[in-house]
């Protein structure tokens, strides 16, 4: 077959939603691109920007098809792929996946927890034509840079209420993050509950990690192997303890030697 | 130079530049012979005085002297510097008069590229960047003909100003392979200085065309050569401190960018380099929730660029938005330009941050419900996860009394009971007598050991003034 009857069918599974048919054709395209010299977008060959539009085109669906088949690895390599594309003027204005596809991407940062990574993608932002003002009146955008901001604040009690109201997003794509989003702040809470507490009743703990169960309580309990007697959950902690009083004399005399016999020296 | 009589002054001062030039090629075959980078460290002390003085046609007079006429880099030389040359009718004859005075058959690598080097800074200085990106193609040409060790400081100065006319002309993308090459070739060989410089050129690269993740991974994957020219090192630790502070990692890139600051060189030339450092560091004590001395302001040589971080720190303190927003009209443009814009936007959040530390400060006791009223919070449960947050990122030393619904301050123990002072005194006394080993062990001495000539002694001894009046104003 060729690429554009590859294409055509494509777009014709993709917006039928059949995302297995999709992932299958997807291989077959590629290598028909990279024959075409398409794939990765060359600054030194004049290629028609009209080709590469389509090559854009392919990807964008690519990375939507791996998202609702949960591939997040193949998701990133989608994003690192479009990336040359969004880099280059002519291109990222055609796009009008681009800011979706880059706040999923933010999203699904922030359900590994890589706020790291999450700075580094909104400085590299500049190269695709996107100015930091602009970033938080974006209708896809602003979601996960507001997110990132309530839990860098440790404000969790907002990510929780806005995940909990759902289709409350612009697209369906961003609700596949929801259990993953809460299950990060989940554990970002119960890293902050281990060193602020040293107990807390178990009623208490389940609130605060937003959950309905005392079994699922239990379950993180195990995990992060706190102790759990009468309702009460303990939280050992291997407290840094500064030594009291100074009696190790042997330590001083030996230092002060070593300091006398540094002096000899110098003198 | 609108008087008449001003020519024949210039007249002699080009002379005098000419022969200082002629002057630093002897040292620099002095230093190939003996080993001994010293010799060439001196040249460039010498040279940065006079480096506003140089005009094209002592560079071409230097090289006509220099070059034995069928050298192969000659044409490049000549062919970079003509066009900017005064005499240019006077050349020809300049050419032969001086082919017939000196008879050279060889030029050393070693001044090949320190001439080369000359062209470069003069073509930097005198702002003609298109010629001198021309020009750098032919030098890293050169560059990758020659292996040898004596070349390493040269090489390093030269790579410095091949980046920086990509830089100014905008080509980040295309000079990375050539950077890539470099480091190799340097790394291979063990070229400390090339090395240090070609990392630090890299990373300035990544981080101006914002790929900051590049950046961190090339800090993962090499070694940092230390010992490298302190200059050097100082501006590795400046853009180490800038990509730790975009990851949030601000505790480390505080002590990086400390480091960059005491590591600057003391002298008016590094004032470019300690601005920007010090508008970092004031930024990143702001992000972990510490409000910079105010003093740092007054400094006279900075108080003019930090203007915009006077504001925004002055908002923070205050905690006030509204003074944090105009900040950020009035001085948006000033601080895109610095690249610092993104990291004042995360001030934003900051403002909660500052309010916990101040609130921590001044009560030993107080309940989730105040809280929520001090810091406009929505409810107690949003401000117990907020204090908790607080108290993980270590803003405050504080605890939280759940099922009372009040935080407390804990009491601060006295370190004065403990062992740490004794600890830290030690390491200071241990720190300063390395110190004064090291410093013991690399004081040099001459190699006779009668000291018979007292002539000796002397011209030693005006070596040394000469030194320390050239280290007061050092540049790099």
């Amino acid at each position: 077959m060729s690429l554009e009857q590859l294409t055509t069918k494509l777009t014709e599974h993709f917006q039928k939603e059949d995302y297995e048919t999709c992932f299958k054709l997807l291989t077959p395209i590629k290598i028909q691109l990279i024959e075409h010299n398409l794939l990765v977008p060359n600054f030194q060959s004049k290629i028609n920007p009209n080709d590469l539009q389509i090559t854009m085109s392919i990807l964008e669906i690519g990375a939507l098809i791996s998202i609702n088949l949960f591939k997040m690895d193949e998701f990133s390599n989608y994003i690192i792929q479009l990336k040359p594309f969004y880099e280059i003027n002519e291109l990222n204005s055609r796009s009008n996946q681009k800011n979706k596809l880059l706040s999923l991407n933010l999203l699904y940062l922030l359900t590994k927890g890589d706020l790291a990574m999450f700075h580094i993608e909104l400085e590299n932002f500049q190269n695709f034509n996107l100015n930091v003002d602009d970033l938080e009146k974006d209708e896809f955008l602003s979601i996960p840079i507001k997110f990132e901001k309530w839990i860098i604040d440790g404000d969790f009690n907002k990510v929780n209420e806005i995940l909990s109201k759902k289709n409350n997003f612009p697209c369906k794509e961003f609700n596949i993050f929801e259990p993953g989003l809460l299950n990060s702040i989940r554990i970002n809470i119960s890293n902050n509950i281990e060193l602020v507490y040293k107990q807390l009743p178990i009623e208490n703990l389940k609130i605060l990690l937003f959950l309905n169960e005392i079994s699922e309580v239990k379950e993180f309990i195990d995990q992060y192997g706190w102790k759990f007697e009468k309702n009460i959950v303990y939280f050992d902690k291997n407290e840094l303890k500064f030594e009291d009083n100074i009696n190790d004399d042997r330590e001083i005399i030996k230092n002060s030697l070593i300091y006398a016999k540094e002096m000899e020296t110098i003198i | 130079m609108t008087s008449v009589e001003e020519p024949a002054i210039t007249e002699i001062k080009e002379k005098s530049v000419l022969q200082q030039l002629e002057s630093f090629l002897p040292l620099i075959t002095n230093s190939v012979a003996k080993f001994d980078p010293r010799y060439v460290l001196r040249v460039f002390r010498q040279h940065a005085a006079i480096r506003r003085e140089i005009k094209a046609d002592d560079l071409l007079d230097l090289i006509n002297k220099t070059y034995p006429t069928t050298f192969p880099t000659v044409e490049n030389l000549v062919g970079a510097l003509t066009p900017f040359s005064k005499k240019i009718s006077k050349t020809d004859t300049d050419v032969d008069m001086d082919s017939d005075d000196h008879t050279v058959t060889e030029v050393s690598p070693e001044i090949d590229v320190f001439v080369h080097l000359m062209v470069q800074i003069y073509l930097y200085d005198i702002g003609e960047i298109k010629a001198l990106y021309a020009f750098n193609k032919n030098v890293i040409e050169l560059l990758k003909k020659y292996n040898r060790r004596t070349l390493d400081y040269i090489q390093a100065k030269a790579w410095y100003y091949i980046f920086r006319s990509s830089e100014i002309a905008k080509d980040l993308i295309n000079i990375r392979a050539d950077l890539m090459n470099a480091l190799r070739t340097a790394t291979l060989s063990h070229d400390t200085e090339t090395r240090a410089s070609v990392i630090t050129l890299l990373l300035r690269n990544y981080i101006l065309t914002n790929d900051i993740n590049q950046a961190y991974n090339l800090v993962e994957k090499i070694e940092f050569p230390f010992e490298a020219t302190t200059s050097i090192v100082a501006r590795y630790h400046y853009y180490l401190a800038k990509i730790q502070t975009i990851q949030l990692d601000y505790s480390s890139a505080n002590e990086c960018i400390i480091t960059a600051i005491r590591k600057c060189p003391q002298t008016k030339n590094a004032k470019g380099f300690l601005q920007s450092a010090t508008k970092l560091q004031i930024l990143i004590q702001l992000l972990t929730g510490e409000i910079p001395e105010l003093s740092q302001f007054d400094d006279p040589i900075l108080f003019k660029s930090l203007r915009p971080y006077a504001e925004v720190t002055k908002a923070v303190r205050l905690g006030d938005l509204k003074i944090f927003n105009n900040a950020l009209k009035t001085y948006g443009d000033h601080l895109k330009n610095d690249k610092n814009y993104n990291l004042v936007l995360r001030l934003r959040e900051n403002v909660i941050k500052t309010g916990i530390r101040i609130i921590s400060l001044s009560y030993k006791r107080i309940s989730l419900k105040d809280i929520c009223i001090k810091l406009h919070l929505d409810n107690e449960l949003t401000a117990e996860y907020i204090v908790a947050k607080a108290i993980k990122d270590g803003v405050v030393d504080i605890s939280i009394n759940h099922t009372k619904g009040y935080i407390e301050s804990l009491d601060v123990s006295d370190v004065y009971t403990t062992k740490a002072p004794q600890a830290e005194f030690d390491r200071r006394i241990k720190f300063c007598m390395q110190l004064n080993n090291d410093s013991v062990k690399a004081m040099r001495y001459p190699m006779t050991t009668g000291r018979e000539k007292f002539d000796d002694d002397n011209e030693a001894r005006q070596r040394e003034q000469e030194l320390l009046q050239f280290l007061q104003e050092e540049d790099f």
